[in-house]
């Protein structure tokens, strides 16, 4: 059976040359077996285009950094195949996040933004004696912070986001599942109150008004769901002043 | 084109795990500093990559264990070349940084208050430390974190051209600031490389992320500082070329190391009995490369270039419950094998060694200094430590090890005052300015293409004296058209994706040179170096470093002795 010919229609815009209007470019490109995003893009920029902006890093799936819209979802081009799509392909940059050009964003200004925001840091006073053993952390809130932890910062929950799309200055999944992980790690040591003036806001826990389309959109399938809930849980016992139940 | 200027006391380069790291330490001094990346600090860096262990030798899993033991295996491992003084250091104060970076937010996986230490090939006892299977990802999050907490200046999008030198000592450099489309000259104290390996030279046969081109051993060797062990590429045996949308996944070797998975080329020999004929496909990484490389040269190889790995010879239901156990759902590493058309029990994985780290760099001493004044360099970019051939586990410890000791060293540096490389600067726009005003000629992709080609086929797993001779002639000839013909479509500053894909292809032209000096300089096979043409290893010539150097326009390779430990004054290890 020959290969599908594939129809790529991709966004075209500078925004440092506004003079050339934002418009969909179309490349054609033979499937070939196997073949993700990520290669048909670095084919049409090595053999066609090399003005054509996108992002990679890993090629694997693991880095995060090659999120765009695909026939209108955000998704990793590393780990979407031709095979699963129509033999006509869009491609758009995700919105939100500040336009580099064609489908290249800047996530970085955004998650440094939302890092400082949470400080996104270990709060503590101890000082670090590298002689001494750290303290005992019980297996499952070991477990669950790493689960927190393997959010590779893609920004696919924030693009896929209708809040996000409107509020720009919510936190969104990313930022919720960012203060769960440290919330449940005993080596912070914030307080509940000091949670609630970054978290128990619009532009946090509050701010969510329950689409959920970041938790169908995770490419590692993060529980974000389960972390939007236990935030708010936590939120709400510090806001109405009473000790929750344990988690 | 205008040009921006700014200062500060440490300027690091790169921000996975040593860059991040150099820049704690340096803050943590009082310094002021700056950390710049040409990607973004949550993306960039390989450290991210590493899937599994980190070795310390805490001594929770077996009580004999301890930095001595963690010192000879490395010595070994790296075919006693490495340079005994860093392995000192690298070995004594591991734990520490493993125990630093649980107190930055990584959950290590324990056993009460013991870290679960697990065995690793080529290391003595269970060393092995790790945060499930995205070690690498928990430190660079837990790092990011630190580097947010402390006030360090963080460039991202930020690429370095050149280091300006005034007199000896490096006095700043001169960077493209892509979120503004500007030149940038920024004056500092000091100078930290930590921009990772040289990978990219072998793609796509090339395991790491793609920003692996090499960018600091380039900026190092055209400032005049002394590489050293270039021709050291480690290759990872394993990976899969065919499903291809399995491409590069190296987990398969699981399948090689727990079901004794088996071999063979397209005549449906098995091959590695001839190459070990006690061990066969459960030899050591560089003679499974060899093996493997050693067929597909010799055209035996499988139709999409690599050879089959199989485990057919096994039960089936034996395997589908290793599969069940290990890989969950037939994923591995996020691949959907069933989605790939490939049943484990009966199909055969295609694979061909890719190249996974790079032993050679920027020669320092144990506090991170390089030959020239003002410039350090930690992690992947740095030389020395694991000599002919890294041991699995040793590069994220190195990381924190040598990161920490640059950033503090650099923290310390001395220079009564700042100096104004401007000039130096303008002579180095020059080159670029160039580039960006061409209006025809041809694409950096194409140079890159055919010097990829040419490591592969020629500075790769296999290498023979003619044809690195061949190598080196065919690579002066590109280097010197890339800079007569480099041609940019986009001239535009902000962002441009093409510019910045031709500085590295220009950084790769550099170190390829290096590579191929070193390489057909070292006539013998020893770790990571295979000569066809010498293919024994030979004590009596060889315990030498090679030491690559680019002068005043020309390029020079010498050989030292390796350099002894101090607390012991030896060179012991091994044996």
């Amino acid at each position: 059976m020959a290969n599908r010919q594939l129809t790529f229609s991709i966004f075209r815009y500078n925004p440092h040359t506004p003079e050339i209007k934002p418009r969909m470019q179309e490349y054609r490109l033979e499937e070939l077996p196997g073949m993700t995003m990520f290669v048909a893009l670095n084919k049409i920029r090595e053999e066609q285009d090399p003005t054509l902006m996108f992002d990679f890093v890993c090629r694997a799936a693991i880095c995060g950094s090659c999120a765009m819209l695909i026939n209108g979802k955000p998704r990793l081009a590393c780990k979407t195949l031709a095979k699963d799509l129509p033999a006509r392909i869009t491609m758009f940059p995700l919105p939100v996040f500040k336009l580099i050009g064609d489908l290249s964003v800047d996530t970085g200004t955004w998650f440094r933004h939302m890092s400082l925001k949470t400080e996104a840091w270990v709060h503590s006073n101890k000082q670090f004696d590298p002689a001494k053993p750290e303290d005992r952390m019980d297996n499952e809130t070991a477990l669950k912070i790493y689960e927190a932890e393997r959010c590779i910062e893609c920004g696919c929950c924030i693009a896929g986001c209708a809040t996000a799309n409107i509020r720009e200055d919510f936190l969104g999944a990313a930022g919720i599942n960012r203060i769960a992980r440290f919330m449940v790690d005993p080596r912070d040591e914030r307080t509940g109150e000091q949670y609630f003036e970054i978290m128990g806001t619009e532009e946090g826990a509050f701010g969510c008004v329950g689409l959920m389309a970041c938790d169908d959109n995770c490419p590692m399938q993060l529980p974000l769901q389960m972390q939007l809930a236990f935030v708010r849980r936590k939120m709400a016992a510090v806001g109405w002043k009473y000790k929750p139940q344990a988690v | 084109m205008s040009m921006l200027t700014s200062s500060t006391d440490v300027l690091v380069i790169g921000s996975g795990g040593a860059g991040c790291r150099a820049a704690i330490a340096a803050r943590g001094e009082g310094a002021r500093v700056m950390l710049v990346t040409k990607d973004r600090l949550e993306h960039g860096g390989v450290t991210l990559m590493a899937p599994f262990s980190c070795c310390a030798a805490f001594g929770h899993a077996d009580r004999r264990d301890n930095s001595g033991e963690h010192f000879k295996d490395t010595v070994q491992g790296g075919a006693y070349l490495s340079n005994r003084r860093l392995v000192e250091v690298f070995a004594a104060e591991a734990p520490q940084r493993i125990r630093e970076l649980e107190a930055y937010g990584v959950t290590f996986d324990k056993n009460g208050d013991c870290y679960e230490q697990v065995a690793i090939p080529g290391h003595s006892f269970p060393r092995g430390v790790h945060a499930g299977f995205e070690t690498g990802r928990q430190f660079q999050k837990a790092l990011n974190k630190e580097i947010r907490k402390m006030d360090i200046t963080v460039r991202e999008y930020f690429m370095v051209l050149d280091l300006l030198l005034e007199g000896d000592r490096v006095a700043g450099v001169l960077a493209w600031d892509m979120a503004a489309g500007q030149f940038e000259v920024v004056c500092c104290r000091s100078v930290v490389l930590a921009t990772g390996g040289v990978q990219e030279l072998y793609h796509p046969y090339c395991s790491a992320t793609a920003g692996t081109t090499g960018d600091g051993h380039a900026l190092a060797l055209k400032a005049g500082a002394v590489l050293v062990d270039m021709e050291f590429i480690q290759f990872y045996p394993t990976c899969v070329v065919w499903p291809p949308v399995l491409w590069g996944l190296h987990e398969v070797s699981m399948l090689v190391y727990m079901l004794q998975g088996r071999l063979y080329n397209k005549l449906g020999e098995r091959f590695m009995p001839r190459v070990d004929p006690r061990r066969a496909e459960l030899t050591t990484r560089d003679l499974l490369s060899r093996g493997i490389a050693g067929e597909i040269l010799a055209g035996r190889g499988s139709p999409h270039g690599g050879v089959y790995l199989s485990v057919s010879h096994l039960p089936q239901n034996a395997v589908r419950d290793f599969m069940e156990h290990w890989f969950p759902g037939n994923v591995m590493r996020g691949y959907d094998l069933n989605g790939a058309g490939l049943d484990v029990c009966r199909d055969a994985f295609e694979v061909a060694p890719f190249a996974h780290f790079t032993m050679g760099g920027v020669k320092i001493d144990a506090d991170g200094r390089t030959s020239l004044n003002g410039l350090l360099a930690a992690g992947e970019v740095a030389g020395g430590l694991h000599g002919a051939n890294r041991l699995q586990g040793n590069a994220l410890a190195e990381t924190q090890v040598f990161g920490r000791r640059a950033g503090l060293a650099a923290a310390s540096q001395q220079t009564a005052e700042r100096g104004e490389p401007m000039p130096a600067a303008h002579r180095a726009l020059e080159r670029y300015r160039g580039w960006l005003s061409r209006r025809s000629g041809k694409s950096h992709h194409h140079f890159r293409r055919r010097l990829q080609e040419l490591m592969w086929e020629k500075a790769g797993v296999l290498r023979e004296g003619d044809g690195l001779k061949r190598a080196a002639a065919e690579l002066y000839a590109l280097r010197q058209e890339f800079e007569r013909a480099v041609a940019l479509r986009d001239d535009g500053m902000v962002y441009n994706h093409e510019f910045m894909g031709a500085l590295e292809t220009a950084n790769m032209l550099d170190v390829a040179q290096a590579v191929i000096l070193a390489a057909g300089a070292r006539e013998e096979t020893r770790g990571a170096h295979a000569r066809l043409d010498f293919p024994s290893r030979d004590d009596e010539n060889w315990l030498v470093n090679g030491l690559v150097q680019y002068t005043d326009g020309a390029w020079s390779i010498r050989h030292e002795p390796v350099a002894a430990a101090v607390e012991t004054g030896g060179m012991a290890g091994g044996d």
